[in-house]
C-alpha cells in the first residue's frame, strides 16, 4: 500500500523529497502485494463456493449411503436424504452470500480507472455520462474485451454512444444489441482532444496512479477534457421525474381535496396515485431512452433517420385515455380478426358457439355487420383489459396487498372504460337490429299500422335482441372465465409444480397414494397449496397413464350424457321462457302511455334497448345458476364414474382447471364461475367433518385436543352381558377420541386396545378385578388412571401412528389366526394365553405363528380342523382389490380396507405403506362418514357392507315397493340379528343414497363398502 | 483502498468457510443420529432375540 505517513525526516523539504524517492519502490511494491493478494481471493471466490457446493453434494449422499448401509428403513432414509438436500441448500445460500460480497468489493474496485497501453493512458466512464462531439472513444462491453473505436458524433451518453456503435457494425441477421452495462473508455491524454489541468486531490485511484507513474495523483471525479463534469443524463432524467410527480401530485392533490372522504381515504387515494405517477415516469423515460439511441444512431448515419431528441424527459407523459375520445375511434383491428369478427357475430346470432366457420348464406346489412364489428372489436379490447386486470390483480394478492396496488388501480380503470366502450357498441348494434327489423317488417307487410308494428317490434325486442345481448353477455362471460384461467395458469400452475417438486419424497409419494384413495381423498390430504400440486400431480399421472384428455373428455361426455342434459336442459328452456316473457311485459309496461309513437323516437328505442339488455344479464345470471348446480352434479357423476375406472381416470377426469382456479375465478366470472362451485363440492367431498381439509397432518393435533376432552370424560365403564375388558377398553377409547380412534385400521386398534389391557393386567387389583380376564355383568371398571395420563394416550397414540406395514400386518395376521383358533377350539383366549404365546414368539424370533405353534405354545394338543384354514389365511386379491378373507374369518371389527397396491394403474407409483395407510385412513373416514349419515349401527353394516351395489339396488327397487315385498316377507338382504324395520329402513336409505349418483355398471359391481370409500357424506340428502 | 477491499475478502472468505463447516457438522450430527438410532434398534432387537 502507498503511503508516505511514516516516512523519515518529515519537515525537511529534501529530506521528504528522498524519503519519497525511496518509499516509491516500497510503495508500488506493496500495493502490487496488494493487489495481486485482491487479485488471488477474487479467484478464489470465483472457485470456492462452486467447488464447495459440490463437496456437500457428494457428501450429502454418502450420509444417505451410510444410513442405507446401516440398514436404516424407508423414513431414516428419508430423512437422511431431507437432511442432505437441506445441507446442499444451505451451502449454495452461503454461497451466494460470498459471491455477491466478492461482486461487490470488485464492483467498488472498477470505479474511476486509469490503465495505460501503447496508445496513451485511458480512463473509464459510466454508462450515463455523456460524452462531448468530437472525442473519439473506445468501447468496452462490460468488460467483456475491446470493443471499436468510435468517434462522438453529439453530445450523448456513453451507453448510448456504445449501443449505437455496435449496432451499426453487428453483422446483417445477428439479434439486437442488448442493453447491458456499457463502458466507454476515454484517452485521458491525447492530443487530439484539449485536457485541461485537474487539481490532485483525494486517493483512489489517483494514488494508485502516482506509484504506477509517478505523475501526480488526478483526481478523476473533476473529470478530463471534454468529459461532461457535473450533471449527467441519469441526473437530468431524475431531476425532471422529480419534478413531473411533483406537479402530476399537486393536481392530484386539488381533486383529492374535493372529495367528500375520510382523511384516511385521502391519504390511500394520494398515496395509490402517486404509485401510478411514478410507474407512468418509469415508463417514459425508458421510451425516451429508447428514442435517443435511435437518434443517435441516425445521427451516426446508421440507417436510422435523425429525429429530434425530446428534452423535456417527462411532461408529455401518455396516460389511460378515456374512453371515448378521438383515438378510441382510430383503433382498427388487424385483418385477420375482420373474418373472426364475422365469425362471432355468425356465433351470436345463430346460437351456435361451437361454429367452426360461417356459412356462405349468412348475410348481415353492412350496418349490422359494422356494428357486429365494433362490439367484436370492443370485446377484444374489453377481454385484453380483463387480462391486465387479473395480472394485477393477482400480482397485489400475491405480495399482501404490498406491491402493485398502483398497476392494479390502473387496470381497473382501463377495463371500466373498456366496459363502458363495449356497452355503448352493443347499444348500437341493438339499435341496429332493431331499425333492421322495423325496415324488414314494412317491406314485407306494408299494410301494417304503426300500433301493429310497434307490437311485433316489442316481441320481437323480448325474443330475438334480448337473446341475442344475452347470447353476447354470455360469450363475454366465457370468454372472462377462460382469460381468468389462461392469466392464472402459468405462474399458478408453475408454481404449483414447483411445491410439488420440492416436496420431499415421502410427501409425493402420500399424494400420489392419496389420489389413488378417490380424489376427494387426495384433496382432503392437503392443504391449498398441495391441493393445486396434487392437480397437477394427478394431471401428470393421468395424462402419462391414459392420456388424460381422452378419458377425461369421454368421462365428462358421459357424466353429461346421463344426467346433466335431460335434468338442465329443462331449466334451461324454463328459464328462457321465463326471460321472455317478463321482457315483454316490462316493456309493454313501459311504452304503454305512447303506444306507438315510442318507435318513431331515437331516444325511446334507446331506453327499450336498456330495458332489454337489464334483462339480458338477469336472464344469463340464472343461466348461471343452472350452471352452477350443472357444476356440482358434473363433478359428482365424474367422481362416482371414475370410481368405477380407476384412478388415474378419476383424477383425469376431474375439471382440475376449474378446481386449481377456484379462488379469485368469482371476481372474474361473477356467477359464472362454476370453478368456485366445483372447488366447494370438492370441499364437500372431503365428507361432513369427517375429515378436516388441512390434512392429516391435524390428526396429531386432533388427538391432543382428544386427549385433552377424554380427560374430562367418564373413565367408568360398566360391564355387559359377555363382557370382557377388551372390549370394554375399546368403548372407552370410542366415547373419548371418537372419530380419531374409529377410523383406525383394525390393527392399530388391536394396538392401542391392547396397551390398555396390558395396563390392566399388569395391576388388576387397582382396577378392581381380581382376573383381568374376568368381568362380570354390571360390574364397574375405573379406566381414568390410563386414559386421563395424557402424556401416555398421546405416546400409544404416536407409536401406533408410526407402525410399519409389516408390523401391522403381523396384528392383523395374528388377529385373524386367535379368531380361527377360538373358532376351532370352542373357547377364547385368556391374558395369559397370550402371554403364554408373545413368549414363545420371543423364544421362536423369526419363527412364523401358525395355529399349530398356537397350540404348541399353550401346551394344546389337538388343533383341529383349522390347521388347514391356516394355508388359506393369506389374504387373495381379488378384483379392484377387495381382500377376500376365508369364510367366517372375517374379523368384526374390520373395516373393509383396499389395498392400494392391487389398483395397478398405468404410471402410478407403488405407494409406500405410510402412505398408503394414510390413504386407507381417508378412505375409511368417508366410509364411516356415510355409514353414521345413513344410521347403520356396526353389525348391521358389517352384515351388508360385502354385498354388491347391483344387488342392493335391485332387491330395492323403490322405496314404496321394498317396503310392500319386505312386508310381504319377500325380501331377504344380508343382516345384523332379527331383520327388523328399522335395519331395512336403513338399507333402503343405503340403496336411495347410491341410486342418487345413477350407477353404472362399474358402479354396480362394487361392493357396498368400496362404494362408500370412494364418495362422500357430503353427498347425501341431495 | 486495496487493503481494505483485500480485507474485507477475507472476512467474507472466512465467514464463508465457518459457515461452510457449520453446516456440514450439522448435517454430520443428524446423520450420526440417525445411524445411532438404528445401532440402538439393532441392539434392541439382539437383546430381545437374546430374552434379555
Amino acid at each position: 500500500m502507498a503511503t508516505t505517513e511514516s516516512s523519515p525526516g518529515a519537515g525537511d523539504p529534501k529530506n521528504e523529497q528522498e524519503g519519497l524517492e525511496e518509499l516509491k519502490p516500497v510503495a508500488k511494491a506493496g500495493a502490487e502485494q496488494d493487489f495481486e493478494e485482491m487479485e488471488r481471493l477474487m479467484g478464489t471466490f470465483r472457485e470456492l463456493p462452486e467447488q464447495e457446493v459440490q463437496a456437500v453434494q457428494a457428501d450429502a449422499a454418502k450420509g444417505v449411503e451410510r444410513v442405507r448401509e446401516a440398514g436404516g428403513d424407508e423414513l431414516q432414509v428419508d430423512r437422511a436424504e431431507d437432511s442432505g438436500k437441506r445441507e446442499v441448500g444451505r451451502v449454495g445460500v452461503a454461497a451466494r452470500e460470498a459471491q455477491a460480497t466478492a461482486d461487490k468489493v470488485s464492483k467498488e474496485s472498477a470505479g474511476p480507472e486509469t490503465f495505460s497501453d501503447e496508445q496513451g493512458t485511458w480512463r473509464k466512464v459510466g454508462a450515463d455520462e455523456v460524452l462531448q462531439p468530437g472525442v473519439e472513444v473506445r468501447m468496452d462491453v462490460a468488460g467483456a474485451g475491446e470493443g471499436p473505436f468510435v468517434k462522438v458524433v453529439e453530445g450523448e451518453a456513453a451507453g448510448i454512444v456504445g449501443k449505437a456503435a455496435l449496432e451499426d457494425e453487428k453483422p446483417e441477421g445477428a439479434l439486437e444489441v442488448p442493453d447491458i452495462d456499457w463502458k466507454a473508455e476515454l484517452p485521458s491524454e491525447p492530443a487530439k482532444t484539449e485536457r485541461r489541468d485537474v487539481v490532485p486531490k483525494g486517493e483512489g485511484a489517483g494514488a494508485f496512479e502516482t506509484s504506477e507513474s509517478g505523475e501526480k495523483p488526478v483526481d478523476l471525479s473533476v473529470g478530463i477534457g471534454p468529459l461532461e463534469p457535473a450533471r449527467t443524463i441519469a441526473e437530468q432524467e431524475a431531476g425532471a421525474r422529480k419534478t413531473f410527480i411533483e406537479e402530476e401530485m399537486q393536481r392530484a392533490e386539488e381533486l383529492i381535496a374535493m372529495q367528500n372522504v375520510t382523511d384516511e381515504e385521502k391519504q390511500r387515494k394520494r398515496e395509490e396515485h402517486r404509485r401510478v405517477t411514478e410507474r407512468w415516469a418509469d415508463e417514459r423515460l425508458k421510451t425516451l431512452r429508447r428514442s435517443r439511441e435511435e437518434a443517435y444512431r441516425g445521427a451516426r448515419g446508421g440507417g436510422v433517420e435523425k429525429k429530434k431528441v425530446d428534452t423535456s424527459p417527462v411532461d408529455k407523459v401518455s396516460r389511460p385515455r378515456e374512453e371515448g375520445s378521438e383515438d378510441r375511434q382510430e383503433r382498427k383491428l388487424p385483418p385477420e380478426l375482420q373474418g373472426e369478427s364475422r365469425l362471432w357475430a355468425y356465433r351470436i346470432f345463430s346460437e351456435n358457439h361451437n361454429a367452426k366457420e360461417v356459412p356462405p348464406d349468412f348475410q348481415l346489412t353492412p350496418s349490422i355487420e359494422a356494428a357486429a364489428y365494433n362490439v367484436f372489436a370492443r370485446r377484444e379490447l374489453l377481454l385484453g383489459a380483463y387480462i391486465r386486470e387479473y395480472d394485477a390483480s393477482r400480482k397485489l394478492k400475491k405480495s399482501g396487498g404490498e406491491k402493485g396496488g398502483a398497476e392494479h388501480g390502473e387496470a381497473v380503470v382501463w377495463r371500466e372504460n373498456a366496459g363502458r366502450a363495449h356497452e355503448e357498441a352493443l347499444e348500437e348494434l341493438k339499435k341496429e337490429l332493431f331499425k333492421d327489423f322495423l325496415k324488414r317488417k314494412k317491406e314485407a307487410y306494408p299494410k301494417l299500422t304503426d300500433k301493429e308494428l310497434a307490437e311485433e317490434a316489442l316481441g320481437y325486442s323480448a325474443r330475438f335482441i334480448l337473446e341475442t345481448a344475452k347470447d353476447v353477455d354470455e360469450d363475454l362471460m366465457r370468454e372472462r372465465l377462460k382469460m381468468a384461467r389462461e392469466s392464472r395458469d402459468i405462474s399458478f400452475l408453475r408454481s404449483a409444480w414447483e411445491h410439488y417438486i420440492r416436496m420431499s419424497r415421502g410427501k409425493r409419494v402420500l399424494i400420489s397414494s392419496a389420489l389413488s384413495a378417490g380424489i376427494a381423498g387426495g384433496l382432503a390430504l392437503l392443504g391449498p397449496l398441495g391441493l393445486a400440486a396434487a392437480g397437477v400431480a394427478a394431471g401428470v399421472r393421468g395424462l402419462r397413464a391414459l392420456g388424460a384428455g381422452a378419458a377425461a373428455g369421454s368421462l365428462n361426455a358421459l357424466a353429461d350424457r346421463i344426467f346433466i342434459r335431460k335434468k338442465y336442459g329443462k331449466e334451461r328452456s324454463a328459464a328462457r321462457e321465463g326471460a321472455q316473457t317478463k321482457t315483454l311485459e316490462d316493456l309493454k309496461s313501459a311504452v304503454k302511455n305512447d303506444a306507438e309513437d315510442w318507435i318513431k323516437s331515437e331516444k325511446r328505442i334507446l331506453e327499450i334497448m336498456k330495458l332489454v339488455d337489464k334483462n339480458a344479464v338477469d336472464y344469463r345470471k340464472k343461466l348461471d345458476e343452472v350452471a352452477k348446480r350443472e357444476g356440482k352434479t358434473r363433478m359428482k357423476v365424474a367422481l362416482a364414474i371414475g370410481v368405477g375406472t380407476g384412478l388415474a381416470v378419476t383424477a383425469a377426469s376431474v375439471d382440475w382447471d376449474a378446481v386449481l382456479h377456484g379462488r379469485g375465478v368469482e371476481e372474474a366470472a361473477g356467477a359464472g364461475a362454476a370453478a368456485e362451485e366445483v372447488q366447494e363440492s370438492t370441499q364437500e367431498a372431503v365428507g361432513a367433518g369427517a375429515v378436516t381439509p388441512e390434512g392429516t397432518q391435524d390428526t396429531v393435533g386432533a388427538v391432543t385436543a382428544a386427549a385433552e376432552k377424554a380427560q374430562e370424560m367418564s373413565g367408568i365403564e360398566t360391564a355387559g352381558e359377555n363382557d370382557s375388558i377388551w372390549r370394554m377398553a375399546e368403548r372407552q377409547f370410542e366415547e373419548r377420541f371418537g372419530d380419531d380412534f374409529t377410523s383406525l385400521d383394525e390393527a392399530r386398534k388391536t394396538y392401542l386396545i391392547d396397551a390398555v389391557k396390558d395396563k390392566v393386567a399388569a395391576n388388576p387389583s387397582g382396577f378392581g378385578l381380581e382376573d383381568v380376564d374376568k368381568v362380570v355383568p354390571g360390574q364397574k371398571v375405573d379406566f381414568s388412571s390410563i386414559f386421563e395420563d395424557k402424556s401416555w394416550t398421546e405416546r400409544i397414540f404416536d407409536k401406533a401412528g408410526a407402525l410399519r406395514e409389516a408390523q401391522l400386518e403381523n396384528i392383523r395376521l395374528n388377529n385373524r389366526l386367535f379368531d380361527q383358533w377360538v373358532e376351532s377350539h370352542g373357547r377364547g383366549l385368556m391374558t395369559e394365553d397370550h402371554e403364554a404365546i408373545a413368549r414363545w414368539v420371543s423364544e421362536h424370533a423369526g419363527e412364523k405363528l401358525t395355529l399349530e405353534r398356537i397350540d404348541e405354545a399353550l401346551g394344546v394338543t389337538q388343533a383341529g380342523s383349522a390347521v388347514d384354514a391356516v394355508t388359506t389365511l393369506t389374504p387373495e386379491v381379488v378384483g379392484e382389490g377387495v381382500t377376500a378373507y376365508p369364510p367366517g374369518t372375517v374379523p368384526s371389527e374390520v373395516v373393509a380396507t383396499v389395498p392400494l397396491e392391487t389398483q395397478a394403474v398405468p404410471g402410478v407409483e407403488i405407494p409406500s405403506d405410510v402412505a398408503a395407510q394414510a390413504a386407507q385412513e381417508v378412505a375409511a373416514r368417508f366410509e364411516l362418514a356415510s355409514v353414521k349419515g345413513i344410521g347403520f349401527d356396526v353389525n348391521e353394516y358389517n352384515a351388508i357392507k360385502g354385498l354388491k351395489v347391483g344387488k342392493l339396488l335391485e332387491t330395492i327397487p323403490s322405496e314404496k315397493q321394498a317396503w310392500q315385498l319386505f312386508e310381504a316377507g319377500r325380501i331377504r338382504l344380508p343382516h345384523a340379528g332379527w331383520y327388523g324395520a328399522s335395519e331395512f329402513g336403513k338399507q333402503i336409505r343405503l340403496a336411495e343414497f347410491i341410486r342418487t349418483f345413477e350407477p353404472g355398471t362399474s358402479i354396480k359391481e362394487m361392493t357396498v363398502s368400496q362404494f362408500l370409500r370412494s364418495v362422500h357424506a357430503g353427498s347425501m340428502g341431495q | 483502498m486495496t487493503e481494505e477491499k483485500v480485507s474485507l475478502l477475507k472476512q467474507a472468505l472466512e465467514k464463508f468457510l465457518k459457515e461452510i463447516e457449520k453446516i456440514r457438522s450439522e448435517h454430520d450430527q443428524e446423520i450420526e443420529g440417525i445411524l445411532k438410532e438404528i445401532d440402538e434398534k439393532k441392539i434392541k432387537d439382539l437383546k430381545k432375540d437374546l430374552g434379555i
